[in-house]
């Protein structure tokens, strides 16, 4: 067990460098970063200055030492200033942070807590009306532009009936504000963990020692949920990792959609504002949490099934 | 547990006559042509693939039907609503947006533009993909290994935001936004098709084949592709909707389809300054890409029951 999350962090740690190397080759594919300095409509710099800068950025090094300056200088929390805010990326990110956790959380448990039961009911009731719904249902999520039915979601609900806000925080936490971005966020997800269980637990009920289980009379409450949906459960579990990466993209798509102060946003913004140093930090920070969430999946996975051999 | 034999509807009643004065239970069930027709419709994804051959013929017949240049903007007639509305008219079926272009003509424009860059982005992506996983898997030891590797680290990466860094780096346009699609898209058919060649490696026509002196670019091209194509046929199936529904999502976000040209993404985009009173510039053109996505995931869908069974629902 412990060789096998050693060597599942080793690769963790490899994947996030490949990220810092794919934002560096990008930041370089760019041109010189010394014009993200220097605006277009102005009147340029002396030659004196902009060598100065590229001795100070270090940009007279070959590319390999000034990866390897950028790397050092994140190591230690360095991630340079936010061209747009004109502060550290780092304090940006903390303060924004916050406002993605609370829709990000919320709506990853409500695609869990609806997603998962109406799985396991979708294949109880195989091939009768409930399951077709639940079929149709899985479908629309994962077929519906986020985007889009955020915006019928505030057409409807706040356009037209004005029950929910269009957008926006609120105060503190304010439900009414979190309805609708968690509800979108949240429907694909669902759609996926209903798909994924559904066929998960169809193929375990299919199984013998089920079989074996109704035989030897065994209660059918107690086959589905103690025979079936604990070994079911896995498959959605160890997918969890995928939909994560639909929660990352989602937060950027949704966060536009309903003006929420978050992460997305943030990142939305430094493209308009050619924030470098903030859009890259997103990047390689999204890329870190997707390797820790996958990590520990892993490894809660190897715990809870004794099949699985650790390589 | 069939729904069509407990009978909703109103067809042939098979009456059991029963003893005077007791009460008949009519039986009723389709029978005939109706229970044909939906039993044909249920086996066969018929709507889906409707869709999708309507979508096809729209982009390539595009210039022709659209009512209107798609450019074409007007100063008086903005913000017309469909025809059913009292102040529309035939003339924009689907009504103007706010720069007076017909929202129908749009709609027409952007199927075409959308299904040219979704159409060569997937072709890259699954010949790329499926070659590297063909290697990957029929190869096996240090050549996998940094192909698997690599693609782990690519797939760690949140590829949205990447390509949103790209297009800020250098750009927005169709080549950059191709390019951008097929970076997302190709690690998935790698990773199938993989697991097929390393299945169909050790088959013994292969290695009959291996015996009788062929090649290994040989065993690849006509023993193990041949193989493989089932897989890549439903991946590309179920990529195709999730890439129609990313390059949406660009667009939406102004790193998409370069304007001023029309795409879904976009239009929606536009259509979000006038939700309070032109609720059709937003709608429209999302019902197009719903439906298109929908027809494409459920065609996937079954292709992969059908043919490729094995592959797991995500």
């Amino acid at each position: 067990m412990a060789r096998y999350i050693l060597r599942r962090l080793f690769l963790g740690v490899f994947a996030v460098l490949g990220a810092t190397i794919v934002v560096f080759t990008l930041s370089r594919i760019g041109g010189d970063p010394r014009y993200l300095y220097v605006s277009d409509a102005s009147y340029g710099v002396d030659k004196e200055v902009w060598e100065a800068w590229g001795e100070k950025l270090g940009l007279d090094r070959p590319l390999v030492v000034q990866y390897g300056m950028w790397i050092g200088r994140a190591m230690r929390g360095d991630l340079g200033n936010s061209t747009a805010a004109q502060r550290p990326v780092i304090g940006v990110l903390k303060e924004k942070s916050a406002a993605t956790l609370q829709i990000a959380v919320a709506s990853w448990v409500l695609s869990f807590l609806v997603g998962i039961p109406l799985g396991v009911l979708s294949a109880l009731t195989r091939g009768r009306a409930v399951d077709y719904a639940a079929r149709i249902f899985a479908l629309l999520g994962q077929s519906a532009p986020t985007f889009w039915l955020g915006i019928i979601g505030i057409l409807i609900f706040s356009v037209q009936f004005g029950w929910l806000p269009a957008g926006t925080r609120g105060e503190g936490i304010a439900i009414s504000n979190m309805v609708l971005p968690v509800f979108v966020l949240g429907l694909h997800p669902m759609a996926s963990y209903l798909r994924l269980t559904r066929s998960s637990m169809l193929e375990i009920l299919d199984s013998e020692y089920i079989k074996f289980a109704r035989a030897k009379g065994v209660r059918e409450w107690l086959v589905i949920w103690k025979h079936g949906f604990k070994n079911a459960f896995l498959v959605p579990l160890t997918f969890s990792g995928m939909l994560l990466v639909h929660f990352l993209t989602g937060t950027v798509v949704v966060e536009t959609v309903f003006s929420w102060p978050g992460l997305g946003r943030l990142a939305i913004q430094s493209i308009w504002a050619s924030d470098f140093p903030t859009l890259s930090t997103l990047v390689m920070f999204f890329a870190a949490l997707y390797v820790v969430a996958v990590l520990i999946l892993d490894i809660l996975y190897a715990a809870l099934d004794p099949r699985i051999r650790y390589t | 547990m069939r729904p069509w034999t407990r009978g909703y509807g109103i067809r042939k009643m098979s009456t059991t006559a029963g003893a005077e004065g007791t009460k008949v239970t009519p039986r009723l069930r389709w029978t005939g042509l109706p229970r044909k027709t939906w039993l044909f419709f249920r086996r066969y994804p018929v709507i889906p693939m409707a869709i999708l051959v309507l979508l096809l013929v729209v982009a390539a017949i595009a210039p022709w039907i659209e009512p209107y240049p798609p450019l074409e903007t007007s100063t008086r007639e903005t913000l017309v609503p469909p025809f059913w509305y009292a102040e529309g008219s035939a003339k924009y079926l689907l009504g103007t947006d706010g720069s007076g272009r017909d929202v129908l003509s749009r709609i027409i424009q952007s199927t075409r533009i959308t299904v040219a860059i979704v159409g060569i982005s997937l072709g890259i992506s699954i010949v790329v993909g499926t070659t590297l996983g063909l290697i990957a898997g029929y190869y096996g030891g240090w050549v996998d290994e940094v192909i698997m590797r690599f693609l782990d680290m690519w797939s760690s990466l949140p590829v949205l935001l990447v390509v949103l860094t790209i297009v800020m780096v250098m750009g927005q346009g169709f080549a950059v936004l191709i390019g951008s699609l097929a970076l997302i898209t190709w690690p998935q058919p790698v990773r199938l098709v993989r697991v097929e060649a390393l299945r169909l490696r050790s088959q013994d026509y292969v290695n009959l084949a291996q015996v009788a002196g062929a090649s290994k670019g040989r065993i690849l091209y006509r023993h193990i592709l041949p193989g493989v194509v089932n897989t890549v046929v439903v991946v590309a199936t179920l990529r195709a909707g999730t890439l129609i529904l990313t390059e949406a999502t660009l667009s939406f976000l102004g790193a998409g389809v370069p304007p001023p040209n029309p795409s879904w993404g976009a239009m929606i985009a536009d259509g979000r300054d006038y939700i309070q009173e032109a609720w059709w510039i937003t709608v429209m053109p999302g019902i197009a890409l719903l439906l298109v996505v929908m027809a494409g995931n459920f065609l996937g869908d079954w292709l992969r029951d059908h043919f490729d069974p094995r592959l797991r629902q995500v």
